[in-house]
């Protein structure tokens, strides 16, 4: 509450972004005056307080809300929600005879959005239920549909500030779901069958000191024998398919030690309870299996959340298609478009399917492929998409490749087939294993022959004391519990790890390398100073820029837009009327005509063009400063500021106590790359970088024997990316680039870094120590059962202590580091 | 010590009634969402959409 107070100065008390200068905006929030950054955060701060759910400011985990200037946008794409095709695809029929429908609902962050969600839409008239599930970001809505209707439904969302649009329920996500149920049920049958199965041994135990009727012993062997079969065939069933997976690529992991002990046990345990002799070991057989089947749905549960993530950009494709039907318009579904048909496309909107151009010229936007956040031009016969904006005029597109078939659709299945062969995250383990169990095989080989010698009575129960005594349980999880603990700490935290061996590598990078604009600036370009020539206004000059720029996407015009979200809102589309023939020259600025008079804006060289007089010299070099002129004469300077994110200069001060070189590389030439270098106090910094530059720098690095970790946005660092030894991702870069990422900071937390290299050694840590316990414990247990003086109920008490000091040890990491000023008071005072 | 013929068979009853009331609740999808639910039950304290709320009677714990 403090540092978001605090930071009301600064900051939007709603959506967290920089408050631009002019009259304050103020709305009374929980009995203070919060300053808001624009009327349209205003609108939906003052809707909250009145309909008495301003806690949801005091709830939720960080200042985000949905800027309100981004809402126009949302309220213009909902007008295609009536189309009766909608209907038939996503509505449904709910419990209380109503409709019902799921949406997917982007910006819902912590439980508090989860609340406002539900408590708002239920004051809308008509609406039944609303159910929001936090994990999965889907809202299931019933409702009366004489009243109310899905746009009103997606309007009303967005009001509050949530974009919404409805779930098309995706065959992947649906095997995510099936899984995830499944693995619980199985760890819920493995964990209700060890307490059970745990009385009865604790009885025969007791028994072997106490004397026990031979009737009950077996009573006792026969129930538990009854349940661990379940466990057996249902709960360790993944273990088993996975070892048979194993032995035929001919590359035994941890699963075969693993099927084999969990299967060993219990063979023997039934044979010894069907002839009434030897030992059971069923309680080792139902606690393993649970041990490890909790350690595999952490497992599972972060992969599930790194795909969904990623299925839910691909979905972004539109649902709905414009059809040309003997000229006429049709909407029909996506998918219902058929290769050759012809589709219209506005300006605006998503492109539905791969295609040509017919007719029309426009550009279009690809960032969700390419990560090219500059818009590409396109004339007739030109490629486009499915996926891209289409930013200018109307196109005429007839469609080569629909459905899942289209570029788009190819590149999520790729996604989802290589997260799903992604390798096991134990390597070290893997390679242990193998060696382990072809120990363990060998010495219960010798074992059985030398007793067969001695004492031919007490070998087979030997041997089988032998294998299960060493069951590798706790060498199978010493790295496993301790990865999935620190992963699902550091995701809760906001560091989504994407790749297994990011901790392995993290702990081993020299070398820290930093991209500049989106890494350690916000990437949210604004307008610090105006210096007009003599004779202009700097409200004249600033609108003339607004109207120029208003066709780019350069983030030098989105210093001039007041939308964050870089697209068009309506009133921008309404000043573009004024301004014609805009034309953008990649690199040096924009031209065009504003009421008559023809202006170049960008780069002063290329504004002046021929006009040469005497040099100018930049007002100060606090800024990058571009160049307003006219055919008449130049206009004004602006200064243009990427501010640098708070917690940057803590952040880099941190990292070099890791023992870690910094580096900067900038793609940006500008003074201002050179004033945030120098105000973060880089050691080595380059400006003017191409991308490929960037990778030539970092290969350097890597040739001179470094170890190299990437920081970038992930919009254009794609390459740089993948060429590093670690590579971390801004989660603010919406785009699939990101997904090559080993890691994503989601909230674009920087102090997780330092945290994040902590985090690294400390799992080197926990899992040597791990490694050691499990070592040693059957460095002890061995030899006793070689021996013959390994009796069953202490093989099983050391098994069962072995697995579970090793998962209390990996459970430490859960807690992702004891960083900076975020304690376990939790993220309530972000500020991102 | 007779008792425990009943009392087992009794005992493994019950697991089968555990295993299968979380099954069902499984499939039903109570244990979809394990994040926002554990909130919930902090929220359903307040009243639902009141008018415009005083400064002083807003709860000041967090989430």
């Amino acid at each position: 509450m403090a540092a978001e107070a605090y930071a009301a100065a600064t900051a939007c008390f709603h959506c967290g972004l920089p408050i631009p200068p002019g009259p304050p905006i103020l709305v009374e929030i929980l009995g203070e005056d919060r300053d808001m950054c624009c009327n349209g955060c205003r609108a939906v701060a003052e809707l909250l307080v009145n309909q008495g759910l301003s806690d949801w400011y005091t709830r939720r985990e960080q200042a985000t809300g949905v800027p309100g200037s981004v809402l126009e946008d949302l309220y213009a794409d909902t007008t295609l929600l009536d189309e009766e095709v909608f209907e038939d695809e996503f509505i449904t029929t709910g419990t209380h005879d109503g409709a019902a429908a799921t949406l997917l609902v982007d910006g819902i962050h912590c439980a508090a959005c989860v609340w406002v969600i539900e408590r708002h839409l239920l004051t809308l008239d008509g609406v039944h239920d609303v159910r929001v599930n936090l994990a999965t970001h889907r809202a299931h809505i019933e409702w009366d549909p004489l009243k109310t209707g899905l746009r009103e439904l997606v309007i009303g969302l967005a009001t509050i500030g949530f974009e919404a649009r409805p779930d098309r329920p995706g065959e992947a996500a649906a095997i995510d779901l099936r899984d995830h149920r499944s693995a619980l049920i199985r760890i819920a049958v493995a964990g209700f069958a060890t307490m059970n199965v745990m009385t009865y041994s604790v009885a025969l135990y007791a028994g072997e000191f106490e004397g026990m009727a031979a009737g009950y012993q077996a009573l006792m062997r026969w129930a538990g024998l009854l349940v661990s079969t379940p466990v057996l065939l249902y709960s360790a069933r993944p273990f088993f398919s996975a070892a048979i997976r194993d032995l035929r690529l001919a590359r035994p992991g941890m699963d075969v030690p693993v099927a084999l002990a969990i299967g060993g046990a219990y063979g023997v345990s039934s044979y010894a309870t069907w002839t009434g002799t030897g030992e059971v070991y069923f309680d080792s057989v139902c606690m393993f299996t649970f041990l490890l089947s909790v350690g595999r749905y952490i497992e599972m549960r972060i992969r599930h959340r790194t795909t969904s993530l990623t299925r839910d950009m691909v979905d972004a494709t539109p649902l709905i298609a414009r059809r040309e039907n003997n000229g006429l318009e049709e909407i029909v579904r996506a998918e219902a478009l058929a290769v050759g048909d012809l589709f219209r496309v506005r300006p605006g909107e998503t492109v539905p399917a791969d295609g040509f151009i017919q007719e029309g010229t426009s550009s279009v936007e690809e960032a969700l492929l390419t990560g090219e956040a500059w818009p590409r031009a396109i004339e007739e016969g030109s490629n486009v998409i499915a996926g891209s904006v289409n930013i200018e005029s109307p196109l005429l597109v007839e469609a080569t490749r629909v459905g899942n078939a289209t570029t788009l659709a190819r590149i999520a299945s790729l996604i989802d087939r290589a997260q799903a062969h992604r390798p096991r995250v134990a390597h070290l383990a893997d390679r242990v294993a193998t060696i382990f169990v072809s120990c363990v095989l060998a010495i219960a080989a010798v074992n059985a022959v030398a007793w067969s010698i001695i004492d031919p009575e007490r070998a087979i129960w030997t041997t089988l004391a032998v294998l299960v005594a060493t069951c590798p349980c706790a060498l199978s999880l010493a790295t496993p519990a301790a990865l999935a603990a620190a992963t699902d700490g550091f995701a809760r935290a906001g560091l989504l790890i994407t790749k297994g061996r990011f901790f392995e590598k993290l702990d081993e990078i020299d070398c820290f390398v930093f991209d500049k604009t989106g890494t350690l600036t916000r990437g949210e370009t604004r307008v610090a100073s105006t210096v007009p020539f003599p004779g202009h206004q700097v409200e004249d000059a600033l609108e003339i820029a607004r109207v120029l720029e208003s066709d780019s996407e350069h983030p030098v015009a989105r210093a001039f837009i007041p939308s964050p979200s870089g697209r068009y809102s309506t009133s921008d589309r309404a000043q573009k009327m004024r301004g014609n023939h805009l034309h953008s020259t990649p690199g040096s600025g924009v031209e065009g005509t504003v009421d008559g008079t023809r202006y170049r804006i960008g780069r002063p060289e290329w504004v002046r063009g021929s006009n040469l007089g005497p040099p100018l010299g930049e007002p100060d070099s606090a800024h990058s400063w571009i160049l307003l002129g006219s055919e008449h004469g130049l206009v004004a300077w602006f200064g243009i500021e990427d501010s640098i994110r708070e917690d940057a200069s803590s952040t880099l001060q941190e990292l070099t106590t890791h023992d870690v070189a910094l580096e900067l590389l900038s793609g940006d030439p500008s003074q201002s790359g050179r004033a945030v270098a120098q105000t973060l106090d880089f050691s080595t910094a380059r400006f003017g970088v191409t991308p490929e530059g960037k990778v030539a720098r970092v290969q350097e690095l890597q040739a001179e024997g470094k170890r190299v970790a990437v920081v970038g946005d992930g919009i254009n660092d794609a390459p740089l990316l993948n060429a590093a030894d670690v590579s971390i991702a801004m989660g603010s870069g919406c785009d699939l680039s990101r997904l090559g990422a080993d890691a994503v900071l989601m909230h674009d937390d920087l102090t997780l870094l330092p945290r994040a290299i902590d985090g690294a050694r400390r799992v080197r840590r926990v899992v040597m120590q791990n490694f050691a316990w499990a070592i040693g414990y059957n460095a002890i247990a061995l030899p006793l059962a070689v021996t013959g003086h390994l009796s069953p109920w202490l093989a099983a008490i050391g098994m069962s202590t072995s697995s579970l000091v090793v998962v209390l040890n990996a459970l430490r990491l859960r807690q992702p580091g004891r960083g900076g000023t975020r304690s376990s008071e939790g993220r309530g005072a972000t500020i991102p | 010590m007779t008792i425990l013929i009943v009392l087992i068979p009794l005992g493994l009853v019950m697991l089968g009634v555990a295993i299968a009331a979380f099954a069902w609740a499984a499939s039903n999808g109570q244990f979809d969402d394990l994040e926002g639910e554990g909130s919930r039950i902090l929220f359903d304290d307040d009243e639902p959409a009141r008018p415009k709320r005083s400064p002083t009677d807003s709860p000041r714990k967090t989430r």
